[in-house]
């Protein structure tokens, strides 16, 4: 065997090393790029969902299939910026149903790496409150008079609320490299038609 | 073998690219389908929202429209709107909306009921020139007034999520009393704007519920006519009734002559003059729970009815005469009246809504005119549970600036009136005569109403399913 040969084998080794290095670089920022984007994938789903869930609700405050039964006093009894409670037909069954949405501590979810996710409560009359970890970091929450100026907090009053401004914020409730993705979604203003009626 | 080395190599590093590259494909465009997806759905919503806001505003301009919409292209998207009348003696209907985009469904239920006077805690067609809804003035319950609606210091209105309307404008005091004009001009100085907007801090209304500026709802000129139509047909309706009454002068004749008199031993020479007059009687009415008692005049006899005998739906018309009425109510009656109706003590529920919220007594007082709080000693701090209607006037206390301080009215019901009428005066923020407000909405107005009250002429909504 020649030096030529000893060069080429050398050679050859240096370049197979950088392609070896290129390659386990080039797994890792793939994995990395495929988890992040599978991960905001899910996190945009969560929203869409939580989202879906949120606008569906609201919009049948004061809501119930059998009309007369809902009392004509406000719908809204009790509206905090992290929390509401209103009346509603929860399975469209003739009955009226009291539903409240609020978030629980961030210490409630110390099994997700995520620091900042909670879980989202729905709860429908005096039942168990069922919460859903979608990701939530936050939901915030705005109402507004007749004229649009902003109800201060705490609402004294629910019966002033004529619209509501929704916030709700995600992110992954685990992260590569504990990074997080996050997503925003807002309603502007969102009035429910039976607030309306009365 | 370096050159197929190469080429293995670099189609290796393609088929990786190509892997990876399909994923990340893949992950992008079902991220955008995810959107894309909650944009259709958000669409059809829409589409629904507004067909149904389409087939409502057809309903709210001919009230007979039970047509709907087939195939309305709108927006990239379909809709198709159908009427449905869910009980024709309520004349109930449902309009639905169904709209299709993208092959996302969405629909839109919304039932209406005919809209009544009845449903008002309060409405006025004249507010009155010069009389302001102040700081302590509160209106439970639905509103509307056909005129500006004057404020001061902060009234509250629709209390608690009921709805406001008004046909006209919200006037400010402060800035009207200081420039004499609903709103500033275009062209008006830096400091008559800022004088508005600092009047609108002071004297901005409170609205609980809804508010509508420019709602025209006006109060018919013939409401009373199905009221009348239905007691003649299975009603009490109480039929003209006049007092004919002769009086005597002897009509002196010494010249020149000395006058009239009642007797011909004042005067030898003359004659007797006959005159007669004749008078509307006036009917008394009290309810005494199930029954009514009833008289043509004070002095007259007193005949009671088994009311529901009587008025078996529950309507009792008073052709062409005043009513003073009184008494506890058991069951659910309009009384309408083609004159003045007046109120000569308490009028109120046998079950009070206030104990029995589920009470279904139900009481309406119609009058063409006016409807009065009679001037006597059984009206201190009267009580009055009912909806009230008059249509040409309004209501009022008789002799309100003159009679004593009577204390309070408790009205628990709403009142629709022509012309805003007071009930007493003040000096000082203390009664000096007639009455103190204590108004309460009977919140079952919203769903019931007396019999045959009368229509607003068009519909409302009571319940919207998205």
């Amino acid at each position: 065997m020649g030096y030529s040969a000893i060069l080429d084998i050398i050679g050859s080794m240096i370049i197979g090393g950088f392609l070896i290095l290129l390659l386990w670089r080039l797994d890792e920022a793939a994995v990395k790029n495929l988890y992040n984007n599978s991960q905001e994938l899910v996190l945009q789903q969560n929203l869409a969902t939580v989202a879906t869930i949120l606008e569906n609700d609201f919009r049948r405050i004061g809501y119930c299939k059998n009309y007369s039964l809902i009392p004509q006093t406000n719908a809204i009894s009790q509206a905090t910026d992290t929390s509401i409670s209103f009346l509603t037909d929860v399975v469209d069954d003739g009955n009226v149903n009291t539903l409240r949405y609020y978030t629980g501590p961030t210490s409630e979810l110390l099994s997700t790496p995520n620091p900042r996710d909670r879980y989202l409560y729905r709860v429908v009359d005096d039942g168990a409150p069922i919460g859903v970890n979608l990701g939530v970091t936050q939901f915030r929450m705005v109402y507004f008079d007749q004229t649009g100026d902003t109800i201060p907090q705490p609402v004294t009053q629910p019966s002033l609320i004529a619209s509501v401004e929704i916030n709700i914020a995600v992110e992954n409730v685990s992260g590569y490299d504990e990074e997080y993705s996050s997503a925003f979604w807002r309603q502007i203003r969102l009035a429910a038609k039976n607030l309306q009626n009365r | 073998m370096a050159g197929k080395g190469s080429l293995l190599l670099v189609m290796g590093f393609s088929l990786l690219f190509l892997v990876f590259g399909h994923n990340f494909n893949s992950v992008s465009s079902r991220t955008v389908d995810n959107y894309t997806e909650y944009f259709s759905q958000t669409v059809a919503h829409d589409l629904a929202v507004s067909g149904a806001n389409m087939g409502a505003n057809a309903i709210f301009k001919n009230n007979e429209w039970t047509k709907g919409y087939s195939n309305i292209e709108l927006n990239g998207g379909v809709v198709d709107v159908s009427v449905e009348i869910l009980s024709v003696p309520q004349n109930i209907r449902k309009i639905t909306s169904v709209a299709n985009y993208n092959h996302h469904i969405k629909s839109v239920e919304v039932i209406l009921a005919p809209s009544r006077f009845s449903k008002f805690a309060y409405y006025s067609v004249s507010e009155g020139n010069d009389i302001w809804w102040m700081e302590k003035d509160t209106v439970f319950g639905p509103f509307h007034t056909q005129d500006n609606l004057r404020c001061d210091n902060h009234p509250v209105f629709g209390v608690v999520g009921y709805r406001s309307t008004i046909k006209g404008k919200i006037i400010y005091k402060d800035y009207y009393d200081k420039y004499g004009r609903i709103s500033p001009p275009a062209n008006a100085s830096k400091t008559e704007k800022n004088a508005y907007n600092s009047s609108i801090t002071k004297d901005k209304p409170i609205f609980h519920g809804s508010f509508q500026e420019g709602v025209d709802e006006p109060l018919p000129t013939n409401g009373l006519q199905p009221l009348r139509d239905a007691a003649a047909d299975n009603g009490f309706k109480i039929k003209l009734s006049t007092t004919t009454t002769t009086t005597q002068t002897w009509i002196c004749k010494h010249n020149p002559p000395k006058s009239n008199h009642t007797s011909p031993s004042t005067c030898n020479n003359g004659q007797w003059k006959y005159t007669t007059t004749v008078t509307k009687d006036t009917v008394y009415l009290t309810f005494v729970r199930d029954s009514m008692k009833i008289k043509m005049g004070y002095n007259k006899s007193t005949t009671t009815y088994l009311s529901s005998a009587v008025a078996p739906n529950g309507v009792i018309y008073v052709e062409g005469m005043n009513i003073h009425m009184k008494g506890t109510v058991s069951g659910q009656y309009s009384v309408v009246g083609d004159d003045d109706i007046y109120i000569d003590d308490d009028i109120i529920y046998n079950k009070d809504p206030n104990q029995y919220p589920n009470s279904t007594d139900i009481l309406g007082i119609i009058a063409k005119n006016n409807v009065y709080i009679t001037d006597n000693s059984l009206t201190k701090n009267i009580k009055i549970q009912a909806a009230i209607y008059c249509e040409s006037g309004g209501f009022g206390a008789e002799n309100y600036d003159t009679r004593g301080n009577d204390g309070d009215i408790k009205l628990l019901g709403g009142i629709t009136q022509n012309i805003r009428r007071a009930v007493g005066t003040y000096s000082g923020g203390i009664i000096t005569h007639g009455y103190a407000k204590r108004y309460r909405y009977d919140p079952r107005l919203m769903t019931m109403y007396p019999p045959f009250y009368p229509f607003c002429g068009g519909f409302t909504i009571v319940s919207w399913k998205e």
